[in-house]
């Protein structure tokens, strides 16, 4: 029981940071490859800020969610005249950055054990329910919040402007406004993830945030499908299920972690070959054209 | 000075690990991310032969070769059959192609830093002091660049090369043996992607992770956009910046990333403001 809530909670945190790449990713085709690099900010924030500096969570958390949003503005502001290759190596040096600094000030094992904030008048504090209802709202609120925005003028108008900049120049939209209004966003989503995670986990760890791991949550994102919630579902699932599940099948062994650590990563990158020799829609996108009759 | 020194000597081991990033982006126009296992996979057989051979000389030679069939091999499996799609396509197939390769890697070698295993004597110029390893890998860049420089500008092949980056079709329309050429493109790349792994882990550690060289790799080929030359120049300021920046923050990881994130900034500047002056600059 207790394996299956995490796997709940690791999927809904995974959904979440998901949603914000999809955004970014879906509505702007920026390709973040560094957008882990937001959501361990958000993580090692929540945790050193409380630990190190005395701060309260909430305070923590705002303050990480925050300092995270200003690093995307200021990411998206230094690369602003520069072309998408360039946005993407900026990312990636991003989440180094913020690798390294973690590394740096906390160590190469991270640090652990702080208290979690009071939600729900502290009655579920210790209990292994308190994250998914934490989780659980804020994923349908999140969920709710992208639907809404897809109905938006706002909506429309990104989608213009990606996929024809130089028509939505001629009719006053700059796109490289809706692009950055859009990484600002995704970005401050990953962060809110990175905080729930470090309140998940109880603390934080450098692991969290290679640039290697944002290389594999760009690759889930491509085989579920871009731009599409069914697809960050798929792919939140797969990142969830597959490492627990194969650690599992591992248990006789002392390395029973990272037997399934790398065989998932093995599956992952067979996944990706297939999906995009065969599957260029993703699983999601694909599964709708059959269904529809075509391809 | 000794700094300036160091920083150069250290963008000869970038540049060597970079140079075939830069040739597979200039010549097909995708980033193959793959490119940063065939640096550990050079330098993992290397370390295994040697163990047995106790002849260094013929443990990197042959890991060199096996590396450059590996490229080959990949390259005949993965990216051959996507070519007429977008580069994007290929792009994120070696993505894929790179995450099967490094848990391969790790579940037959095992994790954990350790040394090659050989010695990597110094030897004093002056005030400084140079490594072996060094000397082997500035000599090799500077060889590996005159030579790619030659074959580009001098020879059929490598016009017909230059020409793939162009235009990929009208190539075949002239009967130019296109997967021939692509397929040496890629020996070249494994070969001295190899080099520049047994290099590394002779002077520094023999790893699994060289990520970081990955990301050199394809900082240097964002700046200078596949052109050769450009690579060399952005190899040695960015082993300069390292130097300089390990020692300004005290911290290798933290040093080697900011870095890298002035070499990109300073790039583009003087692409933005330079392309006139020096048409050394202006891309291929």
């Amino acid at each position: 029981m207790i394996l299956l809530i995490t796997i709940l909670s690791k999927f809904l945190v995974f959904y979440i940071l998901l949603l914000g790449l999809n955004l970014i990713v879906g509505k702007t085709r920026v390709w973040a490859f560094g957008h882990v690099g937001f959501f361990g900010l958000g993580t090692f924030l929540a945790v050193f800020l409380p630990v190190k500096c005395g701060f309260d969570p909430w305070s923590a958390a705002f303050v990480a969610v925050l300092f995270s949003c200003l690093c995307a503005i200021a990411t998206i502001f230094i690369s602003w005249r520069f072309d998408d290759e360039t946005l993407l190596v900026f990312t990636l040096v991003f989440a180094q950055i913020v690798y390294s600094l973690t590394i740096l000030v906390g160590g190469p094992r991270g640090f652990y054990g702080f208290d979690r904030p009071d939600i729900w008048w502290g009655i579920l504090r210790q209990d292994q329910w308190y994250t998914v209802t934490v989780l659980l709202p804020l994923s349908i609120f999140s969920t709710g919040l992208y639907l809404r925005f897809v109905k938006t003028p706002l909506h429309r108008v990104c989608y213009f402007a990606k996929d024809h900049p130089e028509s939505a120049i001629l009719f006053n939209i700059n796109p490289a406004y809706y692009r950055a209004w859009i990484f600002g966003l995704g970005s401050t989503i990953a962060a809110i993830a990175g905080v729930l995670y470090a309140w998940l986990i109880g603390g934080t760890d450098p692991s969290v945030c290679t640039p290697h791991w944002g290389i594999l949550l760009f690759a889930l994102i491509l085989v579920g499908g871009v731009d599409s919630i069914l697809g960050t579902i798929v792919g939140a699932l797969i990142l969830s299920i597959t490492s627990p599940f194969l650690a599992y099948l591992f248990e006789f062994s002392s390395k029973a972690s990272f037997y399934g650590g790398q065989i998932s990563q093995i599956i992952f990158g067979i996944f990706l070959i297939i999906a995009i020799r065969f599957f260029p829609q993703g699983l999601v996108g694909t599964s709708r054209t059959w269904l529809k009759g075509g391809y | 000075m000794e700094n300036l020194l160091h920083g150069i000597l250290l963008g000869a081991f970038i540049f060597l690990a970079a140079t075939g990033f830069c040739l597979v982006r200039a010549t097909l126009g995708f980033y193959n991310v793959a490119h940063g296992e065939f640096l550990t996979f050079g330098s993992y057989v290397c370390f295994y032969l040697f163990e047995n051979t106790n002849s260094f000389l013929l443990s990197a030679t042959i890991a060199v070769f096996l590396t450059a069939f590996l490229a080959i091999l990949i390259e005949r499996v993965f990216y051959r059959p996507i070519r007429q799609s977008s580069s994007n396509a290929m792009l994120l197939t070696s993505f894929g192609v790179a995450l099967v390769l490094r848990a391969v890697m790790a579940l037959i070698f095992s994790s954990g830093s350790r040394g090659l295993g050989l010695n990597d004597p110094a030897y004093s110029l002056g005030h400084f002091h140079v490594f072996a390893s060094e000397i082997f890998a500035s000599s090799f860049s500077l060889f590996s660049f005159v030579l790619l420089i030659v074959i580009i500008k001098k020879t059929k092949f490598g016009l017909a090369a230059s020409a793939l980056g162009e235009n990929y079709r009208w190539l075949t329309i002239y009967a130019i043996p296109v997967d021939l050429i692509i397929a040496f493109l890629f020996a070249v790349s494994g070969g001295l992607a190899a080099l520049a792994g047994i290099l590394i882990s002779w002077r520094y550690t023999l790893q699994l992770n060289l990520f970081l060289y990955t990301l050199y790799a394809f900082v240097i080929a964002v700046v200078s956009r596949g052109n050769i030359p450009l690579a060399l120049m952005a190899s040695c300021v960015l082993g300069v910046l390292i130097t300089l920046g390990n020692q300004f923050f005290g911290s290798p990881l933290l040093g080697e990333a900011m870095a890298i994130f002035f070499l990109i900034i300073g790039g583009h500047m003087v692409r933005m403001c330079s392309g006139k002056l020096f048409p050394l600059f202006k891309t291929p």
